[in-house]
């Protein structure tokens, strides 16, 4: 059964009661909330996942009203994994930007078979390029623009690299857009889904989009990575890649990475591997229509040179 | 450790797991130390001295060792040798 197959009431009944356990591959998240504007969410970016049966769950996720008085008086929701509060309550409006930042951290540090990287990444034909960097280097605002020009996004937040195999794993949930990359994003056109603006966070006026529906439709398929890109927004710069060393990645995979040093050597040595077979580069850019552009040109002029080479 | 015997300050790898990831024609490689469950960037100069250290690791290598052993001049080697030792990738032992 589809999210959207239930009707907005049942959803909301099941959301207020045990919740609903929501497969968001590769995970089930079970979720409740007595919040509209949460099962609003849920329906607007996941009414196509399914809602499984079987009774487990990976991460018991709720989001809540705080304390009787704060319902009256600047009401404020929490959010909870497994019955616990891991960070301070937000203004009640915030309550589906919590479930999503929330479900991100859940990840981030439970998700021990894969190695968790704070990047976004996309793919084309199979090839994956992650995007790492600190907040503001404009990974999400680079990965949409991607995305409008055909790349399949896998996740604007999270990279997943399966300890086992190396394989990158999509999750293809919403993009978390921030202030002035709202309307960058949204000139840019494709079949993506916005969310309301929600104002006054601490990231400023945040929205959450949808991936397009080819990003959706193609969750599943895992990717390899081909190339490690370092976006830095840079005013007035022109679209620049710079090769770094292969080593110099690793380490920034690494340093970006959760939960490496949970897994220690066995992260290490999964992250080398891939980059044996890996391209790496810094990447100043400031428009993003140029920016966009130029790095699908340059990276897949790259890999065909490479290729000519490699079958000379 | 080994006890140093010519009264120098002594190193030795601080792990025998360290993993040691290097690309052919990159100036850098990057070493993972199991002691301290991180990894490290190093450039040429460290990398000879670190794989001095990993092909005996259990040896503690006195400065005039290292020395003898180094195929070539290391530029800077106490200077080297005090960074990898802030790293934790080496232990200092005093004579």
């Amino acid at each position: 059964m589809r999210l959207d197959s239930l009707a907005p009431g049942d959803l909301r009944r099941r959301l207020s009661g045990p919740g609903i356990d929501l497969a968001l591959e590769p995970f089930v998240v079970r979720v409740g909330t007595p919040y509209a504007r949460v099962a609003e969410g849920l329906q607007r970016f996941y009414g196509s996942r399914a809602l499984t049966t079987d009774g487990f769950a990976d991460f018991h996720v709720r989001v809540e009203p705080t304390g009787l008085l704060r319902r009256l008086v600047r009401p404020q929701c929490r959010f909870t994994l497994d019955g616990e509060t891991p960070f301070r309550p937000l203004p009640a409006d915030q309550a589906f930007p919590l479930f999503e930042w929330g479900l991100n951290w859940a990840i981030a540090n439970h998700a021990h078979d894969y190695v968790v990287i704070h990047a976004a990444v996309l793919a084309r034909a199979g090839e994956a390029v992650v995007l790492p960097g600190p907040p503001g280097a404009g990974k999400t605002t680079l990965a949409a623009g991607l995305m409008v020009d055909g790349w399949r996004l896998l996740s604007d937040e999270l990279t997943l690299v399966d300890v086992a195999s190396g394989a990158l794993h999509a999750l293809a949930r919403p993009l978390n857009l921030k202030n002035d990359s709202i309307e960058r994003v949204r000139a840019l056109g494709g079949d993506m889904r916005f969310g309301p603006v929600v104002t006054g966070t601490i990231k400023g006026a945040v929205c959450h989009i949808s991936p397009d529906s080819a990003s959706e439709a193609a969750r599943r398929q895992p990717a390899r990575l081909r190339w490690v890109v370092i976006p830095a927004l840079s005013a007035g710069a022109a679209p620049t890649l710079t090769p770094l060393t292969r080593a110099e990645g690793l380490m920034v995979l690494l340093e970006n990475s959760f939960n490496a040093n949970v897994l220690g050597a066995r992260a290490f040595d999964r992250l080398a591997g891939l980059m044996d077979q890996a391209e790496v580069f810094d990447f100043e850019y400031h428009a993003l229509d140029e920016a966009v552009g130029y790095l699908g040109r340059q990276l897949v002029a790259g890999r065909d040179a490479t290729l000519m080479a490699h079958t000379a | 450790m080994t006890a140093p015997t010519d009264g120098e300050a002594a190193w030795r790898l601080h792990d025998a797991a360290a993993i040691l990831r290097h690309w052919p024609g990159e100036p850098v490689a990057v070493v993972y130390s199991a002691a301290t469950a991180d990894s490290f960037l190093v450039d040429a100069g460290s990398l000879d001295l670190l794989r001095l250290f990993m092909a005996d690791p259990s040896r503690a290598l006195t400065r005039a060792e290292l020395e003898r052993r180094l195929t070539h001049d290391v530029e800077g080697l106490d200077e080297r040798l005090q960074s990898l030792a802030s790293s934790g990738l080496i232990v200092v032992a005093a004579p």
